[in-house]
């Protein structure tokens, strides 16, 4: 790895450039940055668009060992300033006077003679704190839609088949608060099946609903869910955690069906929720990974 | 009274307030006002046909989750027919004993937005089922003629609550 100037010899080099530079070349501004790569490197802003003839590229810095280290100067150009640049082609505004009004006279205390004003109320010193709610109560600042959908074929009444399946990823904790599905065309008119979420190898819950109504929208369909109602529930997948949707035809009431029935067609589940990540510390939530052994307190376990 | 702090306090102060308005202080709600990291869905469902006849039917029952408290926030209890003519009746069943607080209104369809929309949505409740060995049932009855099919749900969730006093008392906020 090559040698790296020290923070204190970049900031010489930079205190070298302003020495240099500054007001020539109608520089406005010289500064020393971290590029993405934490390469750090000088930016000149200045108002001429192009560097004069001649003007250095780079700085070379002696280090105490090695080849020295080059440390690159930017060239920007800033234009006008910025003000102008964002609002030049918006209209002009000009100040005016803003008239103050007073209530009308029937809001105007009546006053006894030689009764005084009255007068405001002290003031009231109030505190105000943002409450940071965990994230598996609302989203964080950095969280995520997490709309999603599965389909899969299902050959055969009284089988189960995973619809959707998903590992939620290390940096990130996934609330699902509504579900909703559809059929292609492979049920009829009263048919239930039931429909499995479960969290790693945990079953969540499993419930029933039924092909309800022969509307030709599919969100009208069903009993329970519809794209437009999605079915309420909560499951928290914390992160590396398997979201899996199952489902189960079962046919008409009392279930005859077995696994050997042939049914066909396809089923489309819809996951609704958010995906936050736990990357952020300052959302409130606690987190299995950042709250070390005070972490089933924090989530509320007593 | 207003505050009449001095240049040091109002600098503590200033301090205090700003620690508060830094730090990362998780703030929850009780359990059973919002689920909690360790919850899991609750949420049962059922279709069912329902016979004419003059005794009460169970037709779906939620039982406390063992290790947990159980927090019903909605129910769905309508029939799959027009309401309105389908001559079925609910009630709420807590431990074995009828709610009279909540007054299913017979022909008042409080489930779907119209006879033959679907799906249906729950209307909100508040039941907690305190340990597992508490359940929350939904009856029926067809005073008609005909069969029907009855459309019934619970949702909510179940919390992880080793909290005696939550466990215990509804009154109590122990944990918000």
């Amino acid at each position: 790895m090559p040698d790296v100037p020290t923070t204190d010899r970049l900031l010489r080099s930079l205190m070298q450039a302003r020495k240099d530079f500054s007001g020539r070349h109608s520089i406005v501004s010289i500064d020393l940055k971290l590029m993405t790569n934490r390469q750090p490197v000088i930016v000149i802003q200045a108002t001429m668009a192009t560097p004069p003839s001649g003007f250095p590229t780079a700085m070379s810095l002696k280090l105490d060992k090695g080849a020295p280290f080059l440390l690159p100067i930017h060239w920007r150009y800033v234009g006008k300033k910025g003000n102008e640049e964002m609002w030049g082609g918006a209209t002009p505004v000009t100040n005016r006077l803003v008239t103050e009004t007073y209530p009308g006279a029937s809001q105007t205390p009546l006053l006894q003679s030689g009764q005084k004003d009255p007068e405001a109320k002290e003031d009231e010193y109030q505190l105000s704190i943002p409450a940071r709610l965990p994230q598996f109560v609302l989203p964080n600042y950095w969280a995520k839609p997490f709309d999603v959908e599965g389909s899969v074929c299902i050959p055969f009444y009284e089988t189960r088949y995973v619809a959707y399946s998903f590992k939620v990823p290390a940096t990130s904790m996934v609330i699902v608060n509504g579900i909703s599905y559809q059929f292609s065309n492979s049920i009829t008119l009263l048919e239930q099946f039931t429909i499995e979420i479960a969290r790693d190898l945990d079953s969540l819950c499993t419930f029933y609903d039924l092909m309800a109504s022969n509307a030709v929208d599919p969100a009208e369909q069903y009993g329970f869910a519809g794209h437009y109602r999605p079915a309420p529930l909560y499951c928290r997948f914390d992160h590396d955690e398997q979201i899996i949707v199952r489902v189960k035809v079962r046919g008409l009431y009392p279930f005859t069906h077995t696994g050997a029935d042939p049914l066909g067609g396809c089923f489309t589940v819809m996951l609704h929720g958010w995906m936050s990540s736990l990357m952020d510390e300052r959302d409130g939530g606690a987190r299995p990974i950042d709250m070390g052994e005070f972490n089933d307190i924090a989530l509320g376990d007593g | 009274m207003p505050l009449d702090l001095s240049p040091a306090k109002a600098a503590a102060m200033e301090e205090v307030l700003r620690a508060m308005r830094d730090s990362n202080v998780p703030l929850r709600r009780p359990s059973f006002s919002n689920p909690t990291f360790w919850s899991r869905p609750l949420i049962s469902t059922i279709a069912v046909p329902l016979a004419a006849d003059t005794v009460w039917s169970d037709i779906l029952t939620v039982n406390g989750l063992s290790g947990y408290s159980g927090m019903v926030t909605g129910y769905v209890a309508t029939a799959y027919g027009d309401t309105s003519l389908a001559a079925t009746r609910f009630r709420i069943i807590y431990n074995g004993s009828h709610v009279d607080t909540v007054d299913f209104v017979s022909s008042v369809e409080r489930n779907r937005e119209s006879a033959t929309l679907f799906p249906t949505f729950p209307q909100a409740t508040f039941f907690n089922l305190l340990s597992d060995k508490d359940s929350l049932t939904i009856q029926a009855i067809n005073d008609g003629t005909f069969q029907q099919l009855v459309l019934c749900a619970f949702y909510g969730w179940y919390y992880d609550n080793s909290n005696q006093a939550e466990r215990g008392s509804l009154g109590e906020l122990t944990d918000a």
